[in-house]
């Protein structure tokens, strides 16, 4: 392959896999993060309830 | 007296809604059409309008179409209903557009289905051209003299009636039972039995060659305007934006529900599957280049290598010459299949929602009216010997003017007649975690308006200096122009008729006190 192509693969690979890869982890750090919320307020409420 | 609009169905998740976008997304254009556009437009250099075209225009619509759907929490009309009663018609304009597209989209898959079956034995023997247009189409081409001929091609009828069974039992199902576990089941194995393929044509003679010409960058390319215009064209379509589908997909999102991130995830992994097809389709051409002695450079004028013509015609010449031939070619249609019926799935819940939700009518029997009625279209305009040209004119004119003007009237409509814009960041924002500025309403305001009439304009002033494919004057009134009118119609007395709930009665979430919630 010549080296322009080359370099167009790498970056293709770089920019649209490296994207893919941070949206996703960003995305399940969110999905995580809502969960956790909803746990602890789900929590409290049931704290709140008791009392 | 008119009833409260039931219940709404919910995805289960943000991952059951993420898969169903991406499903959405991924179809038969990622693997036919971006190839060859990228490698007519640049090659290699085509990634930088390509990504910008992405950043600037297709994530920016897709986020408007999450937006309205997320914020008024319905189908494409009721959500422009809610943004502002004027602009109702443009969200029955999507309805007729998909409608439209359903029924074209579900006979190409019926074609790649019938292909699954015939790469067994490679049905399509020396010669796949003959094959395609006179032995399974039973083809008249549209002359002149050319007669509307309604004779239904009966070889046909049996993968159509299963591609609208398959369809029927999907949507019967529901948004979560239904077209979320079909995406659970479809997207993870398109995924991997694709990177097996690709993987598999790499290794074949000549095929470095072919992934050489796909990347080789042409830097003058970069300086034409038509480039450009492609990518923005290209990327559009890609997506899914702008005829209802993620306005319909995001209203059965949970009211918590990030908005922006999932998006990005989507439009990431719809271009990298893009360029997996890309170096896949490329890797298999030159492989053919090699075989058949010619510069792997003179590709584009050897053979079809995008669209109907890629798929039905270049690729079985190659299956028959490759190692192991029938395998890949049982992989590679059945890929076509998983990949269109997802996204066919993903159409039909633009419009079954919509009549659902109107007519006040259960799903079951918004389902049964909309598959039945696309099946019944499907036959009579797309399963005759005429069927390849009126589809190919159909696509054509429904997209490139019905979905783009679509796109272009969204935008005018939210920015400028309902003065809503702003509202729908401050929405965005409130529930998502990457939070957009100033700029995406400006990109929503000029950029994207003004890219697309552009793209209108142009597929105008070419259409009337060169015509279309050579089809005569009146098969481009009657099923391009007479399509487009037809949907316009359509959308003017679907807004006209009265509605069967007090869909009105509504008020969207409030930004600030939704932050509250979420944050």
């Amino acid at each position: 392959m010549s080296g322009d192509a080359v370099i167009f693969m790498v970056l293709a690979i770089l920019i649209l896999g490296g994207g893919l890869i941070i949206s996703s982890i960003n995305l399940r750090n969110v999905i995580r993060a809502q969960k956790r919320r909803e746990l602890e307020s789900s929590e409290a409420a049931d704290g709140h309830d008791q009392s | 007296m008119a009833g409260q609009l039931g219940q709404r169905e919910q995805w289960s998740g943000q991952l059951g809604f993420l898969l169903a976008a991406i499903g959405s997304a991924v179809g038969l254009g990622n693997i036919w059409r971006f190839p060859g556009v990228a490698y007519e437009n640049g090659g290699g250099a085509f990634l930088l309008p390509y990504l910008i075209a992405l950043g600037t225009a297709g994530l920016v619509i897709l986020f408007l179409d999450y937006s309205l759907g997320h914020r008024f929490r319905g189908s494409a009309p009721v959500a422009f209903r809610r943004l502002d009663k004027r602009t109702e018609g443009i969200g029955w304009f999507q309805v007729a557009a998909a409608f439209v597209i359903m029924c074209y989209y579900g006979v190409i898959i019926a074609w790649a289905m019938s292909y699954t079956i015939f790469a067994v034995t490679m049905a399509w023997g020396d010669d796949p051209v003959g094959f395609f247009l006179n032995d399974y189409l039973h083809m008249e081409g549209p002359t002149e003299s050319f007669s509307l001929s309604f004779q239904v091609v009966p070889g046909l009828l049996i993968p159509i009636v299963l591609v609208w069974v398959g369809m029927l039992m999907v949507m019967l199902l529901g948004v979560q039972k239904g077209i979320e576990k079909a995406n659970y089941l479809f997207m993870p194995l398109l995924v991997v039995v694709f990177t097996i393929l690709v993987v598999r044509a790499l290794f074949l003679p000549g095929a470095i060659d072919g992934v050489n010409a796909f990347f080789t960058p042409d830097f003058a390319a970069l300086g034409n305007a038509q480039v450009w215009l492609a990518a923005y064209g290209h990327i559009f379509f890609s997506l899914s934006i702008g005829f209802g589908i993620m306005i319909t997909y995001a209203s059965y999102l949970k009211k918590k529900s990030d908005l922006t991130s999932t998006g990005i995830v989507a439009g990431f992994s719809n271009s990298s599957f893009e360029v997996l097809a890309g170096v896949g389709v490329f890797a298999v051409l030159g492989f053919m280049a090699s075989t058949q002695g010619f510069p792997v450079e003179d590709i584009g004028e050897e053979t079809e290598i995008t669209g109907v013509g890629l798929t039905f015609m270049t690729f079985p010449e190659v299956i028959t010459n490759m190692p192991g031939g029938p395998i890949f070619g049982v992989l590679f249609f059945g890929c076509l299949v998983a990949a269109g019926f997802t996204s066919i799935i993903s159409i039909s819940q633009v419009v079954i929602a919509a009549i659902s939700e109107k007519f006040n009518v259960s799903r079951i029997v918004a389902t049964l009216l909309v598959v039945g009625g696309s099946g019944f279209f499907a036959i009579v305009l797309f399963a005759t010997t005429a069927g390849l040209p009126t589809l190919d004119v159909v696509d054509k004119f429904i997209n490139e003017f019905g979905v783009v003007g679509a796109a272009v009237a969204m935008c005018v409509a939210v920015a400028y007649l309902a003065k809503q814009l702003t509202h729908q960041r401050r929405h965005l924002n409130a529930v998502s975690a990457i939070r957009l500025g100033w700029w995406w309403e400006a990109m929503i305001r000029f950029v994207v308006p003004i890219a697309l009439t552009i793209m209108i304009v142009v597929t105008v002033v070419t259409l009337l200096d060169e015509g279309y494919e050579d089809y005569p004057t009146w098969f481009l009134f009657t099923f391009g122009v007479g399509v487009v009118l037809v949907a316009v119609i359509s959308a003017v007395v679907l807004t006209a008729l009265p509605w069967r709930h007090q869909v009105d009665d509504f008020e969207p979430d409030d930004a600030d006190e939704l932050e509250r919630e979420v944050r």
